[in-house]
């Protein structure tokens, strides 16, 4: 038996006490074996020598990002409910990601009742261009972030949707990397690559490429000036997502506007 | 370019664990990051001492496991590895692939102690 407590159980770890030991002070539980006293101490100075506890193993199998993909799942839910078709449109700086949204905002006034959320580091200038042509539309400015994250959206979603919305459109941060990893809740990714960023993105951004449900590659009026072989531009966006839909298009010229038009009409 | 809103992101996972466990303390986190996941693991490396140094935590070690990318054919349903990220069986070069591995961002297991 026990004498500091009774109990009939040796071996088992329920004796919590302090001591010091180099230089730190700590207070533990640790396992002693009571009928042999295998380990010596001198109770008048309380010192004795013990085992550390050990360290546990804890499987965790969890998603790093778990907490932006439960708020993501939220987003997901309310929109479906709501029967909002979302697009998170993805691309580098510069590729065009708000001209296309001008143009297709314009074709589809008065036809679809759109939406927009736009990121950008700072500034409210895409918000600005976007504005005016029938669509309800949100700036978000990240500061130092290079993406959106699903809780930006979900309260921008409070102050953008309407009751009539049936198509959004979230314009991420200009950036190939970041925004892949980070669900918003939306339907699926439109990649975008404009043509003087080089056939060969695909291949050095496949982590975005390969999750887009769709490429669109834009300023193809550009096409005649550079050295651009748009077949290759397919072979490797395919090689990366085979199977992937690849649009074609100038919102400039307007030149392949009506196929994306259509396309977004497919999706409601 | 985001590896520093990763760090934090496991660091708010062990802090949440360390919460709900009192006395328990964390001496060591594994993640799996797949080749694919759009994480560089030198950055990362890099990002996780400075994001602990902000947190309740004590400083702890951090193993990353690196996922290749690995597809299951469709049409021969073959299982290989792939090189770079041209998505196709090594077996018979079908493009009819299932990814299987290589998108992974997730805390694998720990070490804790407990008090």
């Amino acid at each position: 038996m026990c004498k500091n407590c009774g109990c009939d159980a040796p071996k088992t770890p329920h004796h919590a006490h302090s001591h010091e030991h180099g230089g730190h002070y700590h207070v533990h539980e640790h396992q002693h074996e009571h009928a042999v006293h295998e380990h010596p101490h001198v109770h008048g100075e309380h010192q004795h020598e013990h085992q550390h506890p050990e360290s546990v193993h804890v499987d965790m199998e969890v998603n790093i990002l778990s907490e932006n993909d439960r708020i993501a799942a939220a987003n997901r839910a309310m929109l479906k409910s709501r029967g909002i078709v979302t697009i998170n449109l993805i691309s580098s700086p510069g590729s065009g990601k708000t001209a296309l949204l001008e143009k297709t905002l314009d074709m589809l006034k008065g036809d679809i009742p759109c939406a927009v959320i736009v990121g950008d580091q700072r500034s409210d200038e895409d918000a600005k261009r976007l504005r005016g042509r029938g669509a309800p539309v949100t700036q978000i400015e990240t500061d130092d972030s290079c993406h959106l994250n699903a809780e930006q959206i979900a309260l921008a979603l409070e102050i953008t949707l309407q009751p009539d919305t049936k198509l959004l459109f979230i314009e991420n941060v200009g950036n190939l990397v970041c925004p892949a990893a980070f669900d918003l809740g939306e339907d699926f990714k439109v990649a975008l690559l404009s043509s003087p960023e080089g056939e060969d993105k695909p291949l050095k951004y496949p982590s975005l490429f390969n999750t887009a449900g769709a490429v669109v590659i834009t300023k193809i009026d550009l096409c005649p000036y550079l050295d651009w072989d748009i077949e290759k531009c397919r072979q490797y966006i395919r090689g990366v997502n085979p199977g992937v839909l690849v649009l074609e298009l100038s919102s400039r010229t307007e030149k392949g506007m009506n196929s994306w038009i259509s396309y977004l009409k497919t999706l409601l | 370019m985001h590896e520093l809103s990763i760090a934090e992101a496991v660091i708010k996972q062990l802090e949440n664990y360390a919460a709900s466990h009192p006395g328990c303390t964390v001496k060591k986190v594994t993640l799996e990051v797949g080749v694919v996941s759009g994480i560089d693991r030198s950055a990362l490396e890099f990002a996780f001492p400075l994001a602990l140094e902000v947190s309740s935590l004590k400083k702890l070690e951090l193993e990353i496991i690196k996922v290749p990318v690995s597809v299951e054919c469709l049409d021969c349903h073959a299982k290989s590895e792939v090189e770079k990220f041209m998505l196709k069986c090594a077996a018979c070069s079908s493009t009819h692939v299932k990814i299987c591995s290589g998108r992974e961002l997730k805390i694998k297991s720990m070490e804790i102690e407990e008090a």
